[in-house]
């Protein structure tokens, strides 16, 4: 969990405009709360089998 | 004048009775930023409130997870371990607002091996996973 307040670089690194903002390994991004299932694909599409 | 509020004080210590195993909370302050003081004076609130929060306070900086750098760390980081094996949790900053019951049940969580709720097929792929996941959750206290 990062406070974007206090973590500017890093919020301005990975452009947060809106939260919550997950971020997998530093790439894929979900904006806003996200179902198991819509996740699971997000970080899926990360690391392809 | 304190951190949590007085008048939830009494709900704070009746939930973080729940806890279990001890959970070490790790603060690794950082001087410049104006969260690293409420931040520790937060931890110390939550460590007279439940014995099982044991904090350590460090002089070194924390662990960067790449892609990170040194710059990066901005503001203060919290880190939770427990039987002393780090949890993978950390959070970065200061948990205010909403967030607070966030960090809150982490705490629980971690302190009393609450099962999974994720399903078995999304538990058994991660568990088959070769390299490291790192999740940030960006958020802004409100």
């Amino acid at each position: 969990m990062v406070d974007a307040t206090s973590f500017p670089s890093l919020s301005d690194r990975f452009e947060v405009t809106g939260v919550p903002l997950t971020v997998v390994n530093g790439t894929a991004r979900q904006v806003g709360a996200a179902p198991e299932a819509r996740l699971t694909a997000l970080i899926q599409q990360h690391f392809p089998s | 004048m304190a951190i949590i509020a007085e008048n939830i004080l009494d709900d704070v210590k009746t939930y973080l009775a729940d806890m279990k195993k001890p959970v070490t909370v790790d603060f690794y302050p950082q001087t410049e930023s104006p969260a690293t003081q409420p931040m520790r004076e937060l931890l110390q609130e939550l460590h007279a409130l439940a014995p099982q929060i044991e904090l350590v306070e460090h002089q070194e900086p924390a662990q960067l997870v790449p892609p990170e750098n040194p710059g990066d760390i901005e503001g203060p980081v919290t880190t939770f371990s427990v039987g002393g094996r780090f949890t993978g949790i950390r959070y970065l900053g200061f948990p205010g607002g909403h967030e607070f019951s966030t960090f809150l049940g982490d705490l629980v969580d971690v302190s009393t091996d609450q099962p999974l709720e994720l399903s078995p097929a999304t538990q058994e792929w991660l568990s088959n996973l070769k390299e490291p996941l790192h999740l940030e959750v960006f958020v802004t206290p409100t």
